[in-house]
């Protein structure tokens, strides 16, 4: 059998064929979906920047969990963010930036100044994009064996320890299909989050309340809903950095590569099989 | 070999991404959709139209949920 060889004369793996069509496709949307639903969400939570667990509204007593504030001080406007009963001084970055009075700063809103109505306009017509791409991607990898890809088998259990132990090592093994933690990381998005941010998103609407009034019930309130939703966009963002790092630190012209033509360079170790290029 | 250690090759790519990141959330270029005059200002607003016209396929004749009172503070 023909063996690789690279130009630097090491052996190189096969060229396996591993992202689908409709999960490049896919992803690239998502991807912008994501910067410009984060960037109107953060505008739009910023008209009211406090969230809220329980199902009462009213002003008796306070259930904020987070609530991001400016106090008036000797020493000018400061701001302020209170968690769980602590408070921290974020002035600069949450409460107050640029000597304005704004939850989160300019740079991380869209639109930059403060404007309920374009953040709104932008954010649902994102979210429409997003369920659309969803709804068509899960239609796609039901016959283009993606979701096989996807799901965790025994041994990705068996393996998973071992896995981890080499992701923080950054030892990064570039197999036929993903890795356990890969998959891990994937499938919480995709069947976790993406579904968690839409039903948390949609329990906002008034009309779908009277609609599907068991989306009430099912996040515990209007208010639970909001903040459901505030804290799926935290582990997206969570995800998205360590995906970003992971994606650079295991070979970024490779990783690209991938999920941009779909062909990915396995490890030596991977057997070829057909199907494969050199 | 050492493979535990960051190569300054990947740490400048990590630098990179990470500024390339920052320049596309730090910036008001996008601040055009906000105005009047912007082209896409119509497209935004075909979705809010969808949406009207789906939530009102899907609302139907349903009436907006009752709540008691010792939900209401």
């Amino acid at each position: 059998m023909a063996k690789n060889i690279s130009t630097s004369g090491r052996i190189r793996g096969p060229l396996v064929y591993q992202q689908r069509a409709a999960t490049r496709v896919a992803h690239w949307v998502w991807a912008a979906c994501f910067f410009l639903l984060l960037l109107s969400g953060l505008q739009i939570f910023n008209a009211h920047p406090a969230l809220y667990v329980g199902s009462e509204s009213g002003w008796e007593y306070d259930n904020a969990i987070l609530a991001i504030l400016a106090d008036e001080t000797d020493g000018g406007l400061r701001g302020r963010v209170r968690v769980f009963g602590m408070s921290l001084d974020t002035t600069g970055l949450l409460g107050v930036s640029g000597d304005e009075q704004r939850a989160f700063p300019a740079w991380a809103t869209l639109p930059s100044y403060q404007d309920l109505s374009i953040g709104r306009l932008v954010h649902f017509f994102f979210a429409w994009v997003l369920v659309v791409t969803l709804i068509a991607w899960a239609v796609a990898s039901l016959f283009n064996g993606h979701f096989r890809q996807l799901a965790p088998t025994v041994s990705d259990l068996r393996n998973l320890p071992g896995d981890m132990a080499d992701h923080a090592r950054g030892r990064f093994r570039h197999g036929r299909n993903y890795s356990p933690l890969q998959k891990l990381a994937y499938a919480s998005v995709l069947f976790v989050l993406f579904p968690l941010i839409v039903l948390s998103g949609l329990t906002m609407s008034p009309a779908m309340n009277a609609a599907w009034p068991w989306l009430v019930d099912l996040f515990g309130g209007r208010q639970t809903a909001r903040t459901v939703h505030f804290l799926a966009m935290a582990f997206l963002v969570a995800f998205f950095i360590i995906h970003i790092a992971m994606m650079v630190l295991a070979g970024p012209f490779n990783e690209l590569r991938s999920i941009v033509t779909g062909w990915y360079r396995a490890d030596k170790d991977v057997a070829p099989s057909t199907g494969d290029r050199a | 070999m050492n493979r535990l250690v960051l190569s300054r090759r990947r740490l400048l790519s990590l630098g990179g991404v990470a500024a390339s990141a920052h320049m596309l959330a730090g910036c008001d270029q996008l601040d055009f959709i906000g105005r009047d005059d912007s082209r896409l200002r119509p497209v935004f607003s075909a979705a809010s139209s969808l949406t009207y016209r789906v939530q009102r396929v899907i609302v139907g004749d349903a009436l907006a949920p009752e709540f008691a009172e010792s939900e209401i503070r």
